[in-house]
């Protein structure tokens, strides 16, 4: 199948999840892939949502049932009802919320980036649902330094322009022609939407960003990788990675592999030139 | 779809032992095995692969060769260099009339593989690289204490089985018709001829050094016109003889010119990953055949 004229996602299914209209995706049928795409409420890639892996969902569905949401505060899901639901740790309730009201369970678990730690926290926190994690370039859960804020700085362009999206991608991806028309398109198309300027004004108006967020992201990472560490993690687990990635050094993939091998297997999928989005070259699932 | 069929043709006059088969309309996919001839204490040749060739046979042609003494294959009168290797690999291939093909090298045959990378031309399509210490950069690196002081004698039954296990995480692929094709090969013509010629002492310096020039084509390409052929990288996370950082380097230096570079690390595996793990190694390998195939035309450079 050619990944590279696989059509957009289609037929974004809605779900009220603990209060919070929740928005996902679903196609395919077998065993279930879960996908949780990268960024966070408010932060630099505010159009982030789950058409993320839009070249990967047509061609695993041919033998997967896969499911992407848009996590809580992003995409066209509500934002947290609540200021102390401004973390990452109700960003995986939410998740959570929508595999258990979906039915879902025996889930290969696939996250990028940011989406990739909370991908880690729901395998450690409901090994019951989880047969398999598969993390794809995670500064986020790396132990090494993330340095996305220095790739990314300096952009010319005011917030949420066509040139400020392409700014941060480019940042973000090795070959700036990766950066198509369409995955611009998409992002304005939900940066547009009247539920992101309301969730930037909470968290760097009222400043829950730094007050919440990044607080409790820091004890949760802490945890996580003790937990990693200690064999918690019961699942295999799956590793890609983007050798040029600038914003998450590609050492971080061989820290997690040895911090998790010793309990664990561990496969690390490194693709060269290739920055922070190696999910074009994802071919096989997390089953192999 | 026919499984390869093993057979013996003559290249520039040597005896060559091929497995040829799968479908001969396909593009290829060859197979170039490892171990040093009368260094490495198992003796190698296409039985090493197993099973592994066949499971391509449906949707490519495949294609096996016995490298210089090894196998069936004859030795030249003086020990072999790296070039003696890799120019009998490609007259094996112009013989077999194989163009375009996807190269898989292990160990030894890895070099081969870069060998045929950097002069084989339109013959060869993509290189994977399994646990293949021999191409990586060697400068400061360790003595290597894996092979050291094997038990057994004369590529016995011991000392093979030994040399197999060593260099395994898990010895259960080490098997009946393994050990039998292995003590057949040790007795083979071509393969008592290089154990002759190599246990001259001056004789492993000097195919290391025509490695060492080798490699020094490839760095110098790498800077220059570009590395020509993608390439991916197959390790195991155990395998004591090639460390994944000497892996990992030799991929990053040679991505830093071609664009289609991957490495993968596969877990609780030795340097034979395709006999420790053969459905992961297949996997990977059709999936970086069919990425390459599916590479938008822009993207293909150098």
């Amino acid at each position: 199948m050619n990944v590279a004229s696989t059509p957009r996602m289609r037929d974004p299914r809605r779900i009220d999840i603990d209060g919070v209209e929740t928005t996902y995706f679903e196609a395919g049928s077998g065993e279930t892939i879960f996908f949780v795409y990268g960024g966070h409420f408010g932060g630099a890639d505010a159009g982030s949502s789950a058409q993320a892996w839009d070249l990967n969902f047509g061609p695993l569905s041919s033998q997967f049932r896969v499911v992407a949401l848009d996590k809580l505060g992003q995409g066209r899901t509500g934002n947290p009802k609540r200021d102390e639901d401004y973390t990452m740790a109700a960003v995986v309730s939410h998740a959570a919320g929508l595999i258990k009201a979906l039915g879902l369970r025996d889930l290969h678990i696939v996250g990028h980036s940011r989406g990739a730690f909370a991908a880690t926290r729901l395998a450690l926190e409901y090994p019951e649902l989880t047969r398999s994690l598969t993390m794809v370039s995670s500064g986020t859960t790396s132990p090494l330094i993330s340095t996305n804020e220095i790739r990314l700085a300096g952009s010319p362009h005011p917030f949420y322009t066509r040139e400020s999206a392409r700014f941060t991608y480019e940042g973000y991806c090795h070959d700036p022609r990766a950066v198509s028309e369409d995955w611009i398109d998409r992002s304005m198309e939900i940066s547009s939407l009247p539920r992101v300027p309301e969730c930037m004004d909470k968290m760097y108006g009222e400043g829950l960003y730094f007050r919440t967020f990044i607080p409790n992201l820091a004890r949760l990472k802490r945890e996580t990788l003790q937990w990693l560490g200690e064999g918690r993690l019961q699942r295999p687990l799956q590793i890609f990675w983007g050798l040029n990635d600038q914003t998450a050094d590609v050492g971080g993939a061989f820290e997690l592999h040895d911090l998790v091998s010793p309990h664990q297997r561990v496969e690390v999928n490194i693709f060269g030139h290739c920055g922070h989005s190696p999910i074009a070259s994802i071919r096989r699932g997390s089953t192999s | 779809m026919p499984e390869p069929e093993k057979k013996i043709i003559a290249v520039d006059g040597t005896e060559t032992g091929v497995a040829d088969g799968g479908d001969a309309a396909a593009q290829p996919i060859v197979f170039l095995h490892g171990g040093t001839p009368g260094i490495t204490p198992y003796a190698g040749g296409t039985h090493v692969w197993g099973g592994v060739p066949g499971r391509f046979a449906g949707r490519h042609r495949v294609v096996a060769i016995d490298l210089l003494g090894s196998g069936r294959t004859g030795y030249p009168d003086r020990p072999a260099l790296i070039d003696d290797y890799g120019r009998h690999a490609l007259a094996t291939l112009a013989a077999l009339g194989v163009e375009g093909a996807h190269v898989v090298g292990h160990d030894l045959g890895g070099a081969v593989a870069f060998w045929l990378g950097a002069k084989g031309g339109g013959r060869v399509a993509s290189l994977t690289v399994v646990a293949s210490a021999e191409p990586t950069p060697l400068i400061d690196s360790l003595e290597d204490l894996t092979f050291l002081n094997p038990p057994g004698r004369d590529y016995d039954y011991e000392m093979q089985r030994w040399a197999y296990d060593r260099v395994s995480y898990c010895d259960r692929h080490i098997d009946g018709a393994l050990m039998a094709a292995s003590l057949a090969a040790a007795a083979a013509p071509g393969v008592t001829k290089a154990r002759h010629f190599m246990a001259d002492p001056a004789a492993l310096p000097r195919l290391t050094a025509s490695i060492g020039r080798l490699k020094a084509e490839m760095w110098t390409l790498n800077k220059t016109t570009g590395w020509p052929v993608p390439v991916q990288y197959i390790w195991g996370a155990d395998d004591p003889l090639t460390p994944r950082e000497r892996g990992f380097k030799l991929f990053e230096t040679l991505a830093a010119s071609q664009p289609h570079c991957q490495f993968h690390l596969v877990p609780r595996c030795g340097s034979f990953v395709f006999r420790e793990h053969p459905q992961h190694f297949v996997d990977l390998v059709d999936a970086f055949v069919d990425g390459l195939a599916e590479t938008p035309e822009a993207f293909r450079y150098p």
